[in-house]
């Protein structure tokens, strides 16, 4: 019976660490009084403390999961025990038809998916009234131009005095100026102005990094003073950088749509006060696309659609608009989910990356996240001393040097080395206007596809 | 951008344009981005930092070396364990141990003619690190990947000399009282003298405490010529702890002058007596406190907490600092008999104490160390401390007789788990019997270390007793709390099953 994820990606897929521990210890099939799959799902009933068992199931295409246990963990132990079991034991799960309760969930996702489809397949609705829509654009950019010049007031009285104060101001000073920038609907604005407040003020380089910041503000501002004048794809993206959110309905009457085999390359998540992020990198086969899928969850690790690092999706995506068009929504459930063997394409040097990003900054001036599959590279160790942290870097065949990003690079920069034996092999990562490369997985001739990821703490 | 533009750039924003108006330039085919002469200078400021900033992204020199690579290791080495449900099951059980898994995990593939999966290898090498009882293991099944790697990783250094502490002359001119004890019982195995003239140059400089662990460490190949030392010590050390331990030292050298002085004042105590027609031995302590005595370590009167008259008192004393050997050389009788024939003398508490003393001091043979355990006159720590010179079978004995006299079940069995000897179906069994018995008791409510070494306990158990399950006392009182570890130890009998399963072993 082919499942299409191994035990790794199914711990990938778990909320936090308590509920791989938790569903590791329901991979015992005495706990089940029913286990049975076939080549679309796996289900099983699993005794838990009250007198019915939990019937459990997963869909494998996605994959989806249902349990009608009470936990509010998604997915909860009960479907990660079943789909560890269906990866680790394969010959527990009984080949069959499924149960009614099966079939019956099995049917609703895909005339749920097909009814998606159909919606999607017949355009989006028109927008209620052109009229009203365009009144609100238009006082909510003048309440944003108004915030911008509060703010462009402020850094021009900065610079005109001088900022050698900085390093002995405390956050207050830079936090009203931001907490102004919420008032004017410009959250995106807060978080790059909290960045400066939040920088380390030591040494010789911290006027450079200031100046540097407020030169991304001051694009922010220039480009909002000529917003009509601007492609709707530049609008777009500044709309993004400010915090105006492009919502769904414009996404789908302007954005661009392919449909693809996707590899789902890599997943990284950032947990910003309780509000988890998810970015997954995918790669879609015939289009040789590059698509970001952004999640969040409130709370804790719980997408609604789980992707998997290591998967080969089919699917529908509809991109956002942009200049330089990468992040995208799934416009229906993929259909079908099959194991990835290998990266669809990848860029031969680190010269080719660099070019690409600067081919795709000048589309996106305000593009910080790129993606990276390099080929042919070798990691390398730099030992600094026994109380310093190594430096970890990709090599390509040409000698160019491109570090790896410190923090996640100390965490399975190990595992990366032990996989290559310092030969080249493929990697997968995420290069950042900063100047390094996120880790996000790896692949080798013979070691096969291999995603580094953390499960989050209970 | 080079660093001279952004300095320059840097101190005109620092100064404030007010003061300084003066730019930059920005360099050629970027200087239309630029704000016109007329503007205000910190507008012009801000633009230039703006498309400097962002021309330097966008520009990024990575920097690149043409020095050759690093020597790469053997690209595909034989043996390597792929099987993927066998690498899931390597990784779960690197990520949930118990420790002892860990460690056999590795014996199983090593003895498969396997190596670890390259990917877990900084795992096992971490795990390795922590708990240096995983080194040889882990190291035995790395492969040469696995030994390609660690070289690169100070940490991991210890894969270089797997088996061997490392030695360094820091940990004894640095480290804590503990690292230097440690240090001189490692130096002890290779250069006994060496250690000793260490250790005699630093004594005169520590603290009475501090003494007594270093001298400790003589324990470790104690040899005649280490005699002398303690004679010195014995004579005139300050502390009386140090003073004792240099006694006890030395009646571990038969042919001291200490040992022989000792034979000398036991061997009137131990004489041959006639009654009707047969000889019998019997024992009597000195009449008068034996002269110079004290010098040797010898109190006269005895401690405060120890309920014994005097003469008794010297006798103990006497019997803990004689050489073994002397016993039986001298009384022909085997140590089992001797410690049968002591106990029925009038003498008896005396004789057996300061036999079990000896008997933990001295390194003897096993026929003394079940003797004395048998007597029960030990302390059970103590006891517990013996029972590692027995072998097999007198082992397996020794513990379930001390389990008797244990101040707990679960202290019995921690020490039980850590003890190194195999262990076979019959005494898991008892085992199973006596941790059963003590889940069905009250005392097994607050007892949190009983839940932590259920799974370690699962890693001790003889492969062949794992086919009946563990009678759990599903009904008993207690028994919900201790479901999730019963659990533990399932699963970690059970993944013990399946490595061998999966390796093809029959071990």
């Amino acid at each position: 019976m082919p499942v299409p994820f191994s035990a790794e990606q199914v711990t990938a897929l778990a909320p936090d660490t308590a509920s791989v521990k938790a569903g590791r210890g329901l991979t015992n099939p005495a706990k089940w009084p029913t286990l049975g799959c076939n080549n679309e799902a796996a289900w099983g009933e699993c005794q838990g403390s009250g007198s019915k068992p939990y019937q459990t199931q997963v869909d494998f295409t996605g994959p989806g999961f249902k349990c009608s246990c009470p936990s509010r963990k998604f997915p909860c132990k009960h479907g990660l025990g079943l789909l560890f079991m269906a990866a680790d034991r394969p010959g527990s799960l009984k080949e069959g038809e499924p149960p009614d309760w099966v079939s019956a969930w099995l049917q609703t996702r895909r005339d749920k998916a097909e009814k998606k489809a159909a919606a999607v397949e017949a355009g989006p609705k028109a927008p209620a009234d052109p009229e009203a829509a365009a009144k609100r654009v238009a006082k909510r950019l003048s309440r944003m131009r108004e915030g911008g010049e509060d703010l462009e007031r402020w850094m021009a009285d900065q610079i005109r005095h001088g900022i050698a104060t900085w390093p002995q101001q405390p956050r207050t000073h830079w936090q009203s100026l931001a907490a102004r920038m919420v008032d004017h609907q410009m959250p995106g604005l807060e978080k790059e102005i909290s960045l400066l407040g939040g920088m380390p003020y030591l040494g010789e380089r911290w006027p450079a990094m200031a100046l540097m910041q407020m030169g991304r503000l001051h694009t922010r501002l220039e480009a909002l003073r000529r917003f009509e004048s601007l492609d709707v794809p530049l609008q777009s993206d500044l709309r993004t950088v400010l915090g105006w959110a492009v919502d769904k309905e414009e996404v789908a009457t302007a954005g661009e749509r392919i449909t693809d085999d996707w590899a789902v390359l890599g997943q990284d998540f950032e947990e910003r006060e309780r509000l988890w992020e998810r970015r997954t990198w995918l790669q879609g086969r015939q289009s040789g696309r590059m698509a970001l899928i952004l999640d969040f969850s409130h709370g804790n690790r719980a997408f609604e659609i789980p992707l998997v690092p290591g998967t080969v999706i089919q699917t529908e995506l509809l991109y956002y608009p942009s200049a330089h068009p990468l992040r995208a929504v799934l416009s229906t459930p993929p259909s079908s989910t099959t194991p990835l063997d290998r990266p669809f394409t990848a860029i031969p040097d680190v010269a080719t990356l660099l070019r690409d990003y600067a081919t795709a900054l000048g589309s996106n001036p305000w593009l910080t996240q790129f993606p990276a599959v390099l080929t042919q590279v070798v990691p390398i160790h730099r030992d600094m001393g026994a109380d310093q942290p190594g430096q970890w870097l990709l090599r390509d065949t040409q000698g160019t040097l491109l570090p790896l990003q410190p923090f996640t690079a100390s965490r399975h920069g190990w595992e990366l080395l032990a996989i290559s034996g310092g030969h080249p092999l493929t990697v997968m990562g995420e290069w950042s206007g900063s100047g390094s490369l996120q880790l996000l997985a790896c692949w080798h001739e013979e070691e096969g596809y291999c995603a580094f990821h953390e499960t989050a703490p209970a | 951008m080079s660093a001279p533009f952004w300095k320059q750039l840097s101190t005109a924003a620092l100064l404030g344009t007010a003061r300084t108006p003066a730019l930059p330039p920005l360099p050629q085919g970027l200087q239309d981005l630029a704000l016109e002469e007329g503007a205000a200078p910190e507008a012009r400021l801000l633009r230039t930092a703006a498309v400097a900033g962002l021309a330097q992204i966008a520009g990024l020199q990575p920097a690149s070396t043409d020095e050759p690579l690093p020597e790469p290791a053997m690209p595909s080495p034989p043996g390597v364990c792929r099987d993927p449900q066998a690498v899931s099951l390597l990784a779960q059980i690197a990520a949930e141990g118990p420790e002892a898994l860990l460690a056999e995990a590795c014996q199983l593939l090593a003895a498969a003619g396997q190596s670890l999966p390259h990917r877990l290898l900084p795992t096992y090498f971490d795990a390795a690190y922590r708990a240096s009882a995983l080194r040889d293991p882990v190291m035995k099944a790395a492969g040469t990947r696995g030994a390609w790697l660690s070289a690169k990783n100070h940490e991991w250094r210890f894969a270089a000399t797997a088996g061997i502490d490392e030695i360094d002359i820091r940990q004894w001119e640095e480290g804590d009282v503990a690292t230097r004890t440690r240090y001189l019982h490692t130096l002890r195995q290779t250069e006994a003298d060496q250690a000793r003239e260490l250790l005699e140059k630093t004594l005169p400089q520590e603290s009475a405490r501090d003494r007594v662990t270093l001298l400790g460490a003589l324990r470790t190949q104690l040899g005649p010529s280490d005699e002398t030392l303690l004679q010195t010590l014995l004579i005139s050390d300050r502390s009386k702890e140090v003073r004792t331990l240099a006694a006890r030292l030395l009646s571990a050298l038969p042919q001291s002058a200490f040992a022989q002085r000792m034979q000398a004042r036991l061997q009137p105590c131990i004489t041959t007596e006639k009654k009707l027609f047969r000889t019998h031995w019997v024992a009597a302590p000195p009449q008068a406190f034996p002269a110079d005595a004290a010098q040797d370590g010898i109190e006269e009167k005895p401690p405060g907490g120890i309920r014994v008259g005097e003469r008794a008192w010297w006798l103990r004393q006497i019997a803990a600092r004689t050489p073994l050997g002397w016993w039986t050389a001298h009384t022909g009788m085997t140590p089992m008999e001797l410690v049968l024939w002591a106990a029925k003398t009038e003498w008896k508490e005396s004789l057996l104490q300061g036999l079990a003393e000896a008997v933990t001091l001295q390194d003897t043979d096993p026929a003394w160390i079940h003797a004395i355990i048998n007597a029960e006159v030990l302390p059970a720590q103590e006891a517990a401390e013996l029972i590692g010179g027995l072998d097999g079978k007198e082992q397996r004995e020794a513990w379930l007789k001390l389990a008797g006299s244990a101040p707990a079940f679960t202290w019995w069995l921690r020490l039980v788990i850590k003890a190194p000897f195999t262990w076979d179906t019959a005494f898991w069994l008892a085992v199973e019997k006596k941790l059963i018995a003590h889940l069905h008791s009250d005392a097994v409510q607050y007892d949190y270390e009983l839940r932590n070494l259920l799974p370690e306990l699962a890693c001790r158990i003889p492969m062949a007793a794992t086919s009946s399950p563990t009678p759990w006392p599903t009904g008993a009182k207690h028994w919900p709390s201790f479901e999730d570890a019963a659990h533990r130890f399932q699963q970690t009998l059970e993944r013990r099953s399946r490595l061998r399963q999966m390796l093809n072993l029959k071990l």
